[in-house]
């Protein structure tokens, strides 16, 4: 079995590298059973403003948080507002499990995060560029400024990507609804499928994204 | 349109083969109109809804349950007054581009002067291959091969003895990249083949095009027109099939099939779309009436996308 480098953190909560010979998903599986140790009991309960919430698993470039350039093993809180340079790359292992891979110039803000009790929800907004979420918590909000994206799913793996005037939204499994801000009508996208969305406007039927669609896509975010 | 024993008398007038030709070809196309299938697929922002008449423009998941019904002219006793069909169409990519489609259905005919029958109608497959596809100009073109199996439907309700193999090209070509405001959401198909057909039975040049004005494509795309939540999903579509046989009587006048058929289809990306049109036959060979086609289509791949049945048989490896 092939090695991987992942991420373990110590008793006082610091970041550090290990070798492993465990799967990428046990990898994800440990990494949040260890944030839930630290983090689990603040998660949801009035601290929100000061909740640490994702951890930077990889980075390439001048990734900036609210001044910060990001390193590994860095810790992502509610409210960050997050910046991808051309050139660079992110990715962000979540509380809940989720993964973000965020594209080469992107921004985007952590705007709520909430995990525990009967009002679970995430939610990103994306100012402009692609995320490539593997979401582990539903809902999971991405808005935009035309749409907001949400896995309806309890897992999936989709794509999000916002310019100025449109969204796009790709579903490699799962199910996620692309719904107009203005004149709310949705789009229920499943896995394999596409859609976009422009300002002000319906979005438009969803169809089946091909290999060479998903691939520049998967391009952007590995 | 009346019965005309004239004109009776003046088909028996022909040789023997015409003859033949003369009384089969109607009742062929017949069986061909109404079961020649359906579309569904999408050319960048472009979706084209399912048609009724003319053959899908491109491969794709997906089943289509069409009904339809047709007035026909009998001249003599035994001959159809009426022809219904209940089909079924099961389509399944192989791989992205390519994909089959297997038909079948059941023929029911009202008779002059007799009880009706219902009976199958020849098997049918289809091969098609997307050979085209160019998303910012909202064009697709693929080309495909449709054979029907000879003798494996019933005589009784007109299915053929004899096969026939039809090699043809389909295209789809949205107008949205034209800068022609409200006129964008409109969309031309269209279809042309050569039907080969096995021992006696005739060859036939087919073609048909349609025109269609997407609602969805209007509000998503060009502006968000206030409307009515049911109007958002509906297409306006018309399609016309024409079929003219290579060989003919020379005293039969035209035996050319030209239906046109006007309807709508509506959908709302939810993973089925319903579809109902008109058939207007402008020739007496086509039909004695206007007659009613309506079709469910069940979208596989958009209901059971991660099963096999709802993606191709050979999936990119680089999709997960």
């Amino acid at each position: 079995m092939m090695r991987h480098r992942s991420v373990g953190i110590d008793a006082l909560g610091r970041v550090r590298k290990r070798e492993s010979a465990l799967g990428l998903g046990d990898i994800q599986r440990n990494l949040v059973g260890a944030l839930f140790a630290i983090f689990g009991p603040t998660l949801g309960t009035g601290t929100a403003a000061v909740t640490p919430v994702g951890t930077v698993i990889e980075v390439s470039g001048s990734c900036i948080d609210h001044g910060r350039v990001l390193k590994f093993g860095d810790v992502v809180q509610i409210g960050d507002t997050l910046d991808v340079p051309v050139g660079a790359k992110l990715k962000l292992q979540m509380a809940d499990g989720s993964v973000i891979s965020v594209a080469p110039d992107s921004s985007f803000t952590v705007a709520s995060y909430n995990i525990n009790g009967s009002s679970r929800r995430v939610k990103l907004s994306l100012a402009q560029g692609v995320l490539h979420i593997t979401s582990a918590t539903r809902p999971f909000e991405v808005s935009s400024a035309v749409g907001t994206a949400t896995a309806s799913s309890a897992s999936a793996d989709w794509f999000v990507e916002s310019k100025a005037g449109s969204a796009r939204v790709a579903v490699l499994a799962g199910i996620v609804d692309l719904t107009s801000n203005l004149i709310g009508q949705s789009a229920s996208i499943p896995a394999h499928w596409g859609a976009r969305l422009e300002a002000g406007r319906a979005p438009v039927l969803p169809r089946v994204w091909s290999q060479m669609e998903f691939n520049a896509f998967i391009r952007i975010t590995q | 349109m009346k019965n005309s024993p004239t004109r009776h008398r003046n088909r028996r007038r022909g040789p023997p083969h015409y003859c033949w030709i003369a009384s089969v070809l109607p009742f062929a196309l017949a069986c061909l109109i109404p079961i020649a299938s359906n579309a569904y697929t999408a050319a960048g922002d472009r979706n084209f809804p399912a048609q009724l008449i003319l053959p899908q423009i491109g491969p794709t998941d997906a089943l289509w349950l069409p009904i339809s019904t047709l007035p026909m002219e009998a001249l003599k006793p035994f001959d159809p007054t009426r022809q219904t069909n209940f089909g079924g169409t099961y389509s399944k990519l192989i791989t992205e581009d390519l994909g089959i489609e297997l038909e079948d259905g059941l023929i029911h005919r009202d008779r002059l002067g007799a009880s009706s029958v219902t009976g199958a109608q020849n098997f049918r497959a289809t091969l098609q291959y997307e050979a085209m596809l160019d998303p910012p100009h909202e064009f697709l073109l693929s080309v495909l091969l449709e054979h029907e199996f000879g003798g494996t439907g019933d005589p009784a309700v007109g299915s053929e003895k004899h096969g026939a193999t039809t090699p043809g090209v389909t295209f789809g070509k949205g107008l949205g990249d034209l800068p022609i405001g409200y006129w964008r959401p409109l969309a031309i198909t269209g279809f042309a083949g050569y039907e080969f057909g096995e021992g006696p039975r005739t060859n036939t040049f087919q073609a048909g095009i349609s025109i269609q004005y997407s609602i969805p494509y209007l509000v998503s795309k060009v502006s968000n027109v206030n409307m009515p939540s049911f109007l958002r999903g509906m297409t306006p579509i018309t399609e016309v099939f024409f079929a003219n046989p290579v060989e003919r009587a020379p005293d039969q006048g035209t035996n050319t099939t030209l239906v046109v058929a006007p309807g709508v289809s509506y959908s709302r990306g939810r993973g089925w779309e319903l579809g109902i049109e008109a058939m207007i036959p402008t020739t007496r060979a086509t039909g004695h009436g206007i007659g009613v086609i309506a079709q469910l289509l069940v979208q596989l791949d958009y209901l059971l996308p991660e099963s096999v049945i709802g993606r191709p048989i050979f999936v990119p490896t680089e999709l997960r």
